[in-house]
């Protein structure tokens, strides 16, 4: 754990109510066993599962979206899980951001785009007229969006365009640590190239964090440094991406490797 | 992690989808596409005209009785006739409407502004909350919503503003149940959750986020309120606890109606058809409203003359030259288009000659972006291209059968029978409350007239054939008792049931993990080698076609580019679009065969 971790999660524990009995006591599910890892500053971590293995669950923990019951999460020094729930200060919002998996879905869709990415930026940045107007603009430069898109609602863009909306809404106020949610599954494979190249463009100028939650290895290995591999909840293997991919060390991980269609070379 | 291939990869589809992208048409003019709605606007704002100017439009004093023009019929003077008072009945119409409106106003108005409120604020604190006000709203509406206006009355004494605050009491209860479930459906979504993130307030989520969704639930029932709100001022008119005596109300003039309708029919015909249009009227605006306001519903707009019928495949178009339709083929579509109506009411094709044919035995993979208009191409074959789309053109020809213009319970029997389907998300295509193995059999039973016992015994074969063990027991389980890739496996063996010559299978692993995937995909391999079935796989991942297909068809923006076997396309593929999807797969993964380590 050097000083260059901006986030740092220890032993973390989740587990969600799976239900009620008739007199109202709740009933637990464990969904994350102790899990470890941390993120460089400016780097990517990738985090991966399949469905049901807790990644997600993680992704909301460090969002604060959901309560933990054990295990502490670091960003920046500060102790994150010593705060109490539903109480979040505006500089860690601010700090961490996310970018969802379906982007039709994240945008309000009776907003227009520009004011999506504009509200965000006047909240915590307390801009007005064109000051703001700059601001947004040159956000939807950064993340290569038309400006005149941003007089449209979300159903009115394609899913790359909707994506874009989204990750210059998450940008507004230059955050330290993105999280990306399946952030790229729901978009069509040539999309999803262009998206992944923003996403590695934005890291290089802005020095940003990553946490990339994903089921698609082949994008994982292409664009995280390192990589956490879940399998109900604990991790499988961790380790830099170079040594998950080619010297893993469980079954789970090697089923999941032989498990990737691939496409062949053009040469073979 | 090199940046050469970015610079390479131009925008290939999206910039092309983007152009297409029309501005959809302001809620306004998607109000107003529809006539229904048009004249009960019309109706609705006549009123209110009428309503706030009555004293100037209506032809005489409503309460200027005249014994010696006693229940006269239609005349000059008198365009409705008169009462039993000789009142003029059109005059005391109009006033009418200046108190069914008031109603409308005193019972809707601060029902929204009580009821909306509280059911954005218990919805989203939930907890306590949540459960005391609504148990509270529970026990408010077992109580009859006339017996509150009675108590009102008895109390505060008669009067409609008294009435409709007991009926506003009632409407509250239902705009907070209402906007609670609203609030309880838009919370989990991800713009919500996008929203908390960004730290902002409860109350900006409210306001701002959630209720602008949730407007269109509440103009629908704000709109069927108000219906509802003039049939009760009218009821309690009539039974003389509304409006003071003699006072123009449609209510009081059917009741004043009561003793001289069968001297005077028009006595009860006038007001009776204002409260049925009015709130008729009202309902419709409801469901114009609920339209307008589902911007996925394409309202098309009229146009004279009628819409000519599917046109005949034209004979000039150009053949793919792969497309040997050999007799021989199992499907085999030759120039089929399939065509929408766009807002501005012309057609768009979005599919647009394709040929392609599947011969016996073949797994034929047609690949392609959202857009491409690969998913409406086996909507065209199952016969399902959703209305108002049409098949524009062209023929479909299933083992020697066209299937294009066949009669709906013609396709109904080919589909399932002659054609299996596997969709994307196994879960949604199985009904939760049905047994698996009951709807598996559905089909057999009904098309093969065999018995239940035998075609059970037939869905647990086929279960054990895909690979799900157990497979006797598992026919009484329901689809949630079942993982993703066991239901996609069902899925698959109820598709093949009816031994299909052809199995559709739409994105059949899109929704499932790479290692189910990886299993599904393998099964469909082993059950072409055992079956000798044709299959069609729709899928947008070239990495996939490349591990199951025999030949590929690879389509953009509703056209079919490029077609060869799947050795010859990635290979040497030929069209630059074909290239620039290989291009995108490789450079999400990282150069082709560096894994193989």
């Amino acid at each position: 754990m050097s000083t260059s971790d901006i986030l740092r999660v220890e032993d973390l524990r989740i587990r969600y109510e799976k239900g009620r009995s008739i007199w109202g006591i709740p009933r637990y599910g464990d969904v994350v066993h102790g899990v470890s890892f941390s993120v460089k500053q400016g780097e990517t971590f990738g985090l991966v599962g399949e469905s049901g293995s807790g990644k997600s669950t993680i992704g909301k923990a460090i969002l604060r979206q959901i309560p933990v019951i054990g295990g502490t999460i670091t960003f920046d020094g500060q102790r994150v899980t010593d705060w109490p729930d539903g109480r979040t200060p505006l500089s860690y919002r601010r700090a961490v951001q996310v970018v969802f998996q379906s982007p039709r879905l994240s945008l309000n869709a009776r907003m227009l785009a520009r004011d999506t990415v504009a509200e965000a930026v006047a909240f915590h940045l307390g801009y007005k007229g064109s000051q703001l107007d700059g601001h947004v603009a040159q956000l939807f430069d950064d993340v290569g969006l038309p400006r005149h898109f941003g007089e449209r609602y979300p159903d009115e863009l394609s899913g790359g365009q909707q994506q874009r909306v989204a990750i210059a809404r998450a940008l507004a106020c230059d955050p330290k640590l993105v999280i990306c949610d399946e952030a790229v599954s729901a978009l069509d494979v040539s999309t999803q190239a262009q998206v992944i190249a923003l996403l590695r463009r934005l890291q290089q100028e802005r020095g940003l964090s990553y946490v990339f939650i994903s089921h698609d290895l082949g994008v994982v290995r292409n664009l995280c440094h390192s990589v956490g591999v879940l399998q109900h909840g604990r991790f499988t293997d961790l380790g830099s991406t170079q040594k998950v991919f080619e010297r893993p060390k469980s079954q789970y991980t090697r089923d999941l490797l032989s498990a990737i269609p691939r496409v062949p070379g053009k040469a073979a | 992690m090199s940046d050469q291939a970015t610079n390479t990869l131009q925008a290939p589809l999206e910039t092309a989808l983007a152009d297409t992208q029309q501005k959809r048409p302001a809620f306004l003019a998607r109000l107003l596409a529809q006539p229904s709605t048009v004249l009960a606007l019309f109706w609705v704002l006549l009123l209110v005209v009428v309503a706030i100017f009555a004293q100037y439009v209506s032809p005489y004093d409503p309460n200027a009785s005249s014994v010696m023009r006693r229940l006269q019929g239609l005349s000059q003077e008198n365009l409705l006739g008169t009462d039993d008072l000789g009142r003029d009945l059109l005059s005391r119409a109009m006033w009418g409407a200046r108190v069914a409106l008031l109603a409308v106003t005193q019972a809707v108005l601060p029902a929204m502004l009580v009821g909306v409120p509280i059911g954005l604020f218990v919805a989203y604190r939930g907890g306590w909350w949540d459960r005391v006000v609504m148990r509270l709203v529970e026990v408010e509406q077992a109580i009859p919503m006339l017996l509150f206006a009675f108590t009102f009355i008895a109390i505060f004494g008669r009067g409609l503003t008294n009435a409709m605050l007991a009926v506003s009491l009632g409407f509250a209860m239902s705009y907070l149940r209402l906007t609670r479930a609203v609030v309880l459906a838009e919370r989990p979504k991800a713009y919500v959750q996008a929203a908390e993130i960004q730290g902002y307030s409860t109350l900006r989520i409210l306001f701002r986020h959630i209720l602008p969704n949730a407007i269109g639930p509440i103009a629908v029932q704000t709109s069927i309120l108000a219906g509802v709100a003039i049939l009760i001022e009218a009821m309690l008119s009539f039974l003389g606890l509304g409006v003071s005596t003699g006072s123009p109300s449609w209510g009081a003039m059917l009741d004043d109606a009561r003793r001289f309708q069968i001297q005077q029919p028009l006595l009860s015909l006038v007001p009776g058809a204002a409260i049925t249009l009015t709130v008729l009227s009202f309902n419709l605006l409801g469901d114009g409203f609920r339209d307008a306001f589902n911007s996925d519903l394409i309202i098309p707009k009229r146009k004279k003359g009628s819409i000519p019928a599917a046109v005949a495949p034209e004979p000039d178009a150009p053949l793919t030259q792969n497309s040997t339709a050999t007799s021989d083929a199992v499907l085999a579509l030759n120039n089929v288009s399939v065509e929408f109506p766009s807002y501005s009411g012309s057609f768009q094709r979005v599919v647009s000659n394709i040929s392609f044919s599947i011969a016996p035995g073949e797994i034929y993979g047609l690949v392609g972006e959202s857009g491409s208009g690969k998913s409406m191409t086996t909507s065209a074959i199952l016969g399902q291209v959703p209305k108002p789309g049409r098949i524009a053109g062209g023929s479909i020809v299933l083992a020697g059968r066209q299937l294009v213009g066949l009669p709906e319970r013609q396709m109904s029997r080919i589909r399932g029978r002659e054609i299996g389907a596997v969709f994307q998300d196994p879960m949604m295509a199985l009904s939760p409350v049905h047994k698996v193995g009951d709807q598996m059999i559905e089909g057999l039973v009904r098309h093969e007239g065999i018995s239940r016992k035998q075609a059970l015994a037939r869905a647990a074969e086929l279960l054990d054939l895909v690979g799900v063990t157990d497979a006797r027991n598992r026919l009484d389980d329901y689809p949630h008792q079942f993982s993703g890739g066991m239901a996609q496996r069902a899925m698959v063996a109820a598709a093949l049931i009816c031994k299909p010559k052809l199995l559709i299978a739409d994105e059949p692993t899109t929704a499932l993990d790479v290692t189910v995937q990886k299993q599904v995909l393998e099964l469909l391999l082993q059950l072409r080698g055992t079956l000798g079935m044709s299959v069609l796989f729709i899928t947008h991942d070239l990495a996939v076609v490349a591990q199951l297909c025999d030949r590929v068809g690879v389509m953009k923006l509703g056209e079919l580019v490029e077609e060869g076997t799947t050795a010859q396309l990635f290979a040497n593929p030929e069209h630059p679009y074909t290239r620039q999807l290989m291009l995108a797969r490789e450079m999400l993964d990282g150069p082709a065969g560096k894994s193989a380590s």
